[in-house]
């Protein structure tokens, strides 16, 4: 008796499982890990909201999300700097911005708390090696940096380098968290980090005048813009996706503005 | 009859294995040749390639940091591993109470299975900021890569040292101490010529694993593309380069190119591996 | 003169398990000693006992006194190398090192600080020649030492016995692992180093014993049974259990 229920049971989850695997719009989506714990709150807010969607998420990295799609491998992509015909081989991309994700530059505690942007740029080409050239102690600077496929090294490289390189003597990252623990740990180390949260443990610089305030994010000028793009003109599922991720008003409290 | 017909099944199952291996091998680095074409058919490509400077996005290719790299990280590691290797080899081979060599030898082979992440993460929490106390740089440096690849090929090596050691003859230790010899004396003058193919052979196979190896160096050298200017400064190797900008350069790309040829100087290198220990074998 | 070699009481266990029980056996100067008797009697270990080799082996425990000449191999003032040196030794299976003919033979006076070239050489020649080898291999020293045939092996391993000098040679059934002929020829060699040195051999093969030794010892579950002049021992044996191994009857 108690087994023939049992058998019933098991029936009824494995048949419904099966019709939760197959979903009628499948929709997937891969890119820069920055704004993933975003995506994955949002895309689950999105499917439960819209029963028969399912969103798949991948990281992999902007270039590896934008390369994707343009081949059709993927639905969506997600980068946070802007396509290169390379990549794309041609294909025109359609694009919705997510939001603002703020870049802060973060130095080891103890040797200063802000910098002009000039000094600031001086010491991420290499050409101030010393803290002691910007008022701080006796001690070398060690860049922190990321790998060419970051997004907030292009932005770094274009907004506040002006085109010039990081020093070719960074110490490279592959990971936002990689290089704030190696910055933290570190003594004399400066580097980046896209972060809506100051974290601790680090000295948040300023920069000129201008100090990152969760409540006034306007007040900072250094932003990677992560966005979503598809193949144009794209279908209406893909489209509903990527304006439902583009709009939640919640999104601020994964740091992007 | 049965038999016969069960051993060519086997015989052709074998063969069809064999094939498919020799393929794999060959396609691979047919396609790493093919890809790496682009760089090597271009005018001045060797001086291109050994340039010191990499700076992908102004078209500067040069792999001369990374072949340094991997030349010093692997030498240094294999110069820090291989006596400690050679003393634990030697010390469960022959100083050991007989009862406890296979525990010994089990425990070494388990500590292989270690992966290399592992290494790695312990490396970046104690050896990095050692390096950086003793040395007063960043602490992610060659020296500090070296030293996490030695201690990741210290139980490998030692066990295959041992093992080498271990399959030399009894027959030979005692007609050396017979006539006399000392322990120490046997050690030196038997043991290790006797097994010296198979310890040449050990060698290459932690010379081969350290050219390979990726994560674990990755993690504490520090991934600086400028040519490293000491043992304490940052750098990259091949892999952990190849790595880094995996993602950048989608296939056909002038910088998967570039990649292709990095893999090509390490099939290279694992190539000469080859030839040296055919060339070395049975040469005491 | 080649010295006597005696044991007083020579108990020798494995483990704690006796191999052999109170042996009192004398090798003369320069005779040849023959020790017969049946698999697992005792008298390898016998043998091993007599260069301190037994101790090599793990959980070997030696009682009982061996000399040498007027010297107690086993007082502690004894350096086992130097005992080594003066006691020889020859293993059943041909057990040449992976090494040339003549770093083969030199192995032993280098260990013990001959570095001379023209001084090595001459030992060298000296040994095959005393090894009956020496028109085989000459102007082939430089061979390895594992492309001789196997009797050709084993005289090789007596040369390098002799390199160092001894006084007395153990040879541990030196022809078990020989062909007729190969054999022939080692005890035809033995038999010319018969004076020179004191011979103690093992031997499974009762002829050769009969053949080439002065005396003759048989050993029984690790005691010895009976020992006395072979050809009398082969004709009247004196014990009734040498009586019946020695016409193949012997059960233990």
């Amino acid at each position: 008796m108690t087994r023939g229920l049992w058998r019933a049971g098991l029936v009824a989850h494995l048949a419904g499982a099966l019709l939760a695997a197959a979903p009628r719009h499948e929709v997937s989506l891969m890119g820069a890990t920055s704004v993933l714990p975003y995506l994955r709150a949002a895309s689950a807010a999105f499917m439960s909201a819209h029963p028969g969607y399912r969103v798949t998420l991948a990281g992999g990295g902007s270039v590896a999300g934008l390369v994707e799609v343009s081949r059709g491998r993927v639905d969506l992509a997600v980068a946070d700097i802007p396509p290169r015909s390379e990549w794309t081989q041609g294909v025109q991309l359609c694009h919705t911005a997510l939001g603002r994700l703020p870049i802060l530059f973060i130095a080891h505690q103890g040797l200063v708390t802000h910098l002009s942007a000039t000094q600031l740029r001086e010491i991420l080409v290499g050409r101030i090696r010393n803290w002691s050239a910007v008022g701080g102690p006796h001690e070398r600077i060690v860049v922190v940096s990321r790998s060419l496929a970051s997004g907030a090294l292009q932005v770094v490289e274009r907004q506040l380098l002006g085109g010039q390189r990081v020093t070719s003597h960074a110490i490279v990252m592959l990971s936002n968290g990689a290089v704030f623990t190696t910055v933290r740990e570190t003594p004399g180390a400066i580097g980046y980090v896209e972060s809506g949260q100051p974290p601790s443990g680090v000295a948040i610089l300023q920069v000129d005048q201008h100090r990152f305030a969760r409540h006034d994010p306007g007040a900072w000028p250094y932003y990677a813009v992560p966005t979503l793009y598809w193949r144009c003109p794209g279908d209406r599922r893909v489209r509903d996706v990527a304006g439902y991720l583009a709009s939640q008003p919640w999104r601020r409290e994964f740091g992007l503005f | 009859m049965r038999d016969q017909q069960r051993e060519k099944v086997i015989q052709s199952v074998t063969w069809g294995l064999g094939g498919i291996f020799v393929l794999l091998g060959f396609g691979l680095m047919a396609m790493v040749l093919v890809g790496a074409w682009p760089t090597l058919a271009e005018p001045h490509a060797l001086a291109r390639l050994l340039s010191p400077t990499w700076d992908p996005m102004r078209d500067q290719w040069g792999l001369l940091p990374f072949l340094l790299g991997t030349a010093v990280v692997t030498c240094l590691a294999l110069a820090i591993v291989v006596p400690l290797a050679l003393a634990t080899g030697i010390s469960i081979s022959r100083m050991l109470p007989w009862s406890l060599r296979p525990q010994a030898v089990r425990l070494l082979a388990a500590l292989t299975a270690i992966p290399s992440v592992v290494f790695g993460w312990w490396g970046l929490e104690t050896v990095v900021p050692a390096v950086r106390i003793l040395g007063g740089q960043a602490g992610f440096s060659l020296l500090a890569a070296a030293i996490v690849l030695a201690l990741m090929l210290w139980p490998t090596l030692g066990f295959l040292f041992a093992e080498a050691l271990m399959k030399v003859p009894r027959s030979y230790v005692e007609a050396s101490a017979a006539l006399g010899a000392s322990d120490d004396q046997t050690l030196v003058r038997i043991l290790i010529p006797s097994a010296w193919p198979q310890l040449m052979n050990a060698f290459l196979v932690a010379v081969a694993r350290g050219l390979g190896e990726t994560v674990a160096v990755q993690m504490v050298i520090g991934g600086q593309v400028a040519m490293p200017a000491g043992l304490l400064s940052p750098g990259a190797t091949l892999t952990t380069q190849l790595l880094t900008d995996a993602t950048l350069f989608p296939p056909g790309t002038r910088g998967h190119a570039a990649l292709d040829a990095m893999a090509l100087a390490l099939l290279a290198a694992m190539g000469l591996l080859v030839r040296l220990s055919a060339r070395w074998q049975g040469q005491p | 003169m080649a010295p006597t070699i005696r044991t007083e009481h020579l108990s020798v266990s494995y483990h704690r398990t006796p191999v052999l029980h109170q042996i009192s056996l004398e090798a003369a100067g320069g005779e040849v000693l023959a020790l017969i008797g049946p698999s697992g009697c005792g008298k390898s270990t016998f043998l091993r006992a007599l260069n301190r080799l037994v101790e090599e082996t793990p959980g070997a425990r030696v009682e009982g006194r061996v000399y040498l000449g007027n010297m107690n191999i086993y007082a502690p003032s004894v350096d086992v190398t130097q005992l080594r040196r003066r006691v020889g030794m020859v293993f059943q299976a041909p057990n040449p090192f992976p090494f040339s003919i003549f770093d083969n033979v030199a192995y032993g006076p280098r260990l013990h600080g001959v570095t001379d070239a023209g001084e090595l050489r001459r030992i060298v020649e000296r040994s095959l020649q005393e090894a009956a080898l020496w028109d085989e291999v000459r102007g082939k020293l430089r061979r390895p030492a594992l492309t001789l045939s196997g009797g050709q092996q084993q005289r090789l391993c007596i040369a390098r016995a002799l390199a160092v000098d001894p006084e007395v040679l153990l040879l541990d059934e030196p022809t078990a692992a020989l062909d007729p002929l190969s054999t022939e020829k080692i005890e035809e060699l033995i038999a010319n180093l018969r004076g020179r040195y004191t011979i103690v051999m093992v031997t499974h093969n009762l002829r050769q014993a009969a053949r080439i030794s002065d005396r003759t010892a048989f050993f029984a579950e690790g005691r010895l049974v009976e020992v006395g002049w072979t050809r009398q021992m082969f004709t009247a044996p004196q014990d009734p259990r040498t009586e019946q191994y020695l016409t193949g009857r012997y059960q233990p």
